[in-house]
């Protein structure tokens, strides 16, 4: 899915071949981030790792604090942030849920931190293959949230984030994520750029706060009031709705930024994912649109092919860009599409699979909406395959035919029969 | 029962007979930030340091520290010696000079100085504060 | 020992703050930056120094502040020691942790832990006012045995969580238990700390007026008791080497410790204290006097 304009030569010397989690720490140690604190966790403990690699054969100039659990990484990562270093960091499933009290943090005090997620499935129970139940589950804190579909990707993205992240418009974290093990762990090449070519891209930090200038008095982040505050001609402060405001606002307009960002990371190392918020495979004549992010797309795009070959029009959309949802570009998007079939590998408990019930709403109110009908995949690292992709469009077209749109969530992968008469009643009895 | 007074075309205050005032635009939008760009103004929650951050704090006790001048050590000595009271005010109000002088704007009336005086210089006495 | 005069006359914080009348906390600050200067950053957590630094828009210190959420103030001073390691500004500018015994000994240890064991070059002042009393006065790991609070209505049982000692045990050069009531040993203290690399942990009691139940003008003399009764031990461990504080030294005969009951039966939160639990409190001390005895033998 990655549109390559000029294919890399393979003997090219610059050209890597390395897992996903190894792409993220070579992305964080050439954009020079200044203070990496993180928690080892499957699947994402290599590029802890390789980080540490890098700081101690002299190959990263970085601060890298080993911290004793997630939360206290991304509480590092704020404190320095907010005294005006480059930060990142990286975690997967539960080490996110740990930091969750810290994420309204960083976006609330407007911090570019990086984190680059491997998706895990969460517990209970115990799980460490893939889903993007982790990913999924923080839309509401106010960081940006990126998907990546294979290495290279991984290692671009990063280093746009970085941009997007630390732009005056901007200033909010970010989460890049790719899924665990299926990209994490797998090695593919990856060219990595020349460290003054990505100095060229990617300008030092210009932080807002910088609390290491002891010559201005800063109070960071207090207690504040519903209220604004006026001391006259002492100044006036904004209240916290105020600072929400501005927050939301930012991220809504931080969508052109990452277009602007992902073209000129196009027009200067000549790779391109779409146009940096969705990718699209054969989706310009399609009638029938799979939507799908990361593992899941690129599972879709095998059998894009086998589908034309048997008479559907089908076509692919992989969103990169899950926030800010960039619902007035899907609407632009999906307005001529007459079915739409989501697969989520995820799912928002009680409700329906996430990607599923948001683009739903982002298409209210369109005129000739789509159907559309989303199905849950591969939780816990079931694997998703082209015969479930097949299946799910197949029972799509038939249910679009009736009209009728169904909130009930539709599981593909099941082995319910397989497991017989399972009861757990029955289970510790007998031999 | 609101009273509407007109301000602008856009805008009336409307005041209450219960004196409470309240902003009201016609678009029915309290908003302070108008325009796309304005939002950029504002990032993280900042303070910047001012005296009185909880108004005039001297207000919390109408009994204020009066030093006696003739008890007081410094005073008598003449030379820089005794200022318990400086040194265990909690509220840094009182300097360490000869006399020591006491900000009774801000002083909270807690008696520690009047506690802490070994020569008994200090009384609490209630004072008028302009 | 440091002198009155040797103290700056400076002040870091301005007049006019939150903090109730008699704060044993507001001292304990206003020494503890007097000692630092005005190179420093704090970091503090959710406390009552959250409220004393001021809301919105308007701080009441001439230093900078970063809040941080309550469990993170050991993560959050080692996030600005690297950010200043990196800017290669660590020799010049001061980090200071300064924490309540909530956030410090029970939803804080962790952070601080790791911070410690990490090595980080920072101070951590723990300001012991023995209750979450910022929230209303609920108990703490720092609560004394016997003590009311809203969640103790009965009075604590157990003892409090001797954190000088966990420091101790990880092995930092610098540890220290100091009292708002002995301003000259605070400063002096935290001059000491501040002349050594890599983590110091200073734990200070601070008698809070609304929480313990007294008089706000008792506010030192009820510290001074704490010490007298020999409740609360002055001393500091340097490289692990023990050195009781000159305040503390003629307690170490017991005939010259107050009876602990002087101390209890003036603060109202002792008020339903009973004799045993008296006597669990004068043991402990005679124990505790015991072990520093012993210490000061070795050493």
């Amino acid at each position: 899915m990655t549109a390559i304009e000029k294919p890399p030569n393979i003997r090219d010397k610059r050209i890597k071949i390395i897992t996903g989690n190894h792409a993220a720490a070579h992305a964080l140690r050439q954009a020079k981030v200044g203070v990496i604190a993180a928690y080892p966790i499957t699947p994402q403990s290599p590029v802890v790792e390789k980080i540490a690699e890098f700081v101690s054969k002299g190959k990263l100039n970085a601060r890298f604090v080993k911290v004793e659990s997630e939360h206290s990484a991304l509480a590092v990562c704020c404190a320095a942030s907010a005294t005006g270093s480059r930060v990142g960091t990286a975690t997967s499933s539960h080490g996110l849920m740990l930091m969750y009290e810290m994420l309204p943090w960083a976006s609330g005090n407007r911090l570019p931190i990086i984190i680059n997620l491997a998706t895990r499935a969460t517990g209970a129970p115990w799980s460490v293959w893939t889903d993007h139940q982790d990913f999924i589950t923080i839309r509401d804190v106010g960081w940006i949230q990126m998907f990546c579909m294979d290495n290279q990707e991984i290692y671009d993205t990063n280093l746009q984030a970085f941009k997007i992240a630390e732009d005056s418009r901007v200033f909010l974290p970010t989460v890049v994520a790719y899924d665990g093990y299926i990209l994490s762990h797998t090695m593919m090449p990856v060219l990595i750029e020349k460290q003054e070519q990505i100095d060229e891209f990617l300008p030092p930090l210009k932080h807002h706060i910088n609390l290491s200038d002891v010559s201005v008095v800063k109070g960071i982040d207090p207690v504040t009031t519903p209220h604004l505050r006026d001391r006259g001609i002492e100044g006036i402060a904004p209240g916290y709705f105020e600072y929400r405001y501005a927050m939301q606002k930012a991220l809504e307009n931080s969508i052109e930024i990452i277009t602007n960002v992902h073209d000129e990371f196009s027009e200067k190392f000549g790779r391109s994912y779409g146009n940096g918020i969705y990718k699209t495979y054969l989706a310009e004549d399609a009638d029938i649109l799979i939507f799908a992010m990361g593992s899941v797309a690129s599972q879709a795009r095998n059998v894009i092919g086998q589908l034309r070959k048997d008479g559907l029009k089908v076509g692919l959309v992989s969103l990169k860009l899950f926030r800010p949802f960039p619902a007035l570009k899907l609407r632009e998007l999906f307005k001529e599409a007459k079915l739409v079939v989501v697969f989520d590998r995820d799912i928002g408990y009680g409700y329906e699979g996430v990607l599923s019930y948001e683009l739903k709403a982002a298409l209210y109110g369109l005129k000739h909406a789509p159907f559309i009908k989303g199905f849950i995949v591969g939780l816990g690292g079931r694997d998703v395959t082209n015969q479930h992709i097949t299946i799910g469009v197949n029972k799509a077209i038939k249910e679009s035919e009736t009209g009728i749109i169904s909130h009930e969530t539709d599981f593909i992968g099941l082995k319910l029969d397989d497991l017989g008469d399972y009861d757990e009643k029955d289970y510790f009895k007998g031999g | 029962m609101l009273i509407p007074i007109l301000i602008n075309r856009k805008s009336f205050i409307a005041i209450d007979t219960s004196f409470y005032v309240g902003y009201y635009s016609i678009n029915c939008e309290i908003s302070m930030v108008n325009t796309k760009k304005d939002y950029q103004k504002i990032l993280g929650s900042v303070q910047k340091p001012v005296k009185g951050e909880a108004g005039k704090t001297g207000t919390w006790n109408p009994k204020k520290p009066i030093i006696d001048l003739e008890k007081c050590i410094p005073v008598k000595s003449g030379k820089p010696s005794c200022f318990n009271c400086w040194l265990y005010c909690p509220e840094a109000v009182v300097t360490r000079s000869i006399p020591p002088e006491i900000d009774l704007e801000y002083c909270k009336g807690c008696g520690i100085c009047q506690e802490e005086c070994p020569v008994k210089a200090i009384s609490m006495k209630e004072v008028k504060i302009e | 020992m440091v002198k009155l005069m040797e103290i700056p006359e400076e002040e870091y914080i301005f007049p006019g703050t939150r903090a109730c009348a008699g704060c044993s906390m507001a001292l304990i600050y206003r020494i503890a930056l007097k000692a630092l200067g005005p190179k420093t950053i704090i970091t503090v957590p959710a406390s009552c120094l959250t409220v004393l630094h001021g809301m919105q828009g308007f701080c009441t210190t001439k230093v900078s502040v970063l809040h941080t959420p309550f469990a993170t103030t050991g993560a959050s001073a080692s996030g600005i020691v690297a950010s200043l390691e990196d800017k290669g500004l660590a020799d010049e500018i001061n980090v200071l942790a300064f924490a309540g015994d909530g956030g410090t000994v029970d939803i804080g240890i962790q952070s601080l832990s790791g911070a410690v064991e990490r090595g980080t070059n920072f101070i951590y002042a723990c300001y012991d006012n023995e209750a979450y009393m910022n929230t209303g006065v609920q108990r703490s790991g720092s609560t004394p045995h016997g003590a009311y609070s809203t969640t103790t209505p009965n009075g604590k049982t157990g003892y409090k969580k001797n954190m000088a000692k966990i420091l101790e045990a990880h092995g930092i050069p610098y540890v220290a238990t100091a009292i708002s009531s002995y301003p000259l040993d605070l400063f002096e203290k935290f001059k000491n700390a501040m002349k050594i690399k890599g983590p110091k942990y200073i734990h200070i009691l601070a008698p809070c007026p609304p929480g313990w139940g007294y008089n706000p003008k008792d506010s030192i003399e009820i510290g001074r008791l704490a010490v007298q009764t020999g409740f609360w031990p002055l001393y500091e461990v340097i490289e692990g080497k023990f050195i009781l504080s000159k305040d503390s030294q003629r307690f170490l005969d017991p005939t010259k410790r107050k009876p602990i009951g002087e101390y209890l039966n003036i603060q109202k939160r002792f008020k339903s204290i009973s004799n045993e639990d008296i006597e669990i409190h004068q043991n402990y001390i005679e124990e505790q006097w015991k072990q520093i005895k012993k210490r000061i033998e070795n050493d």
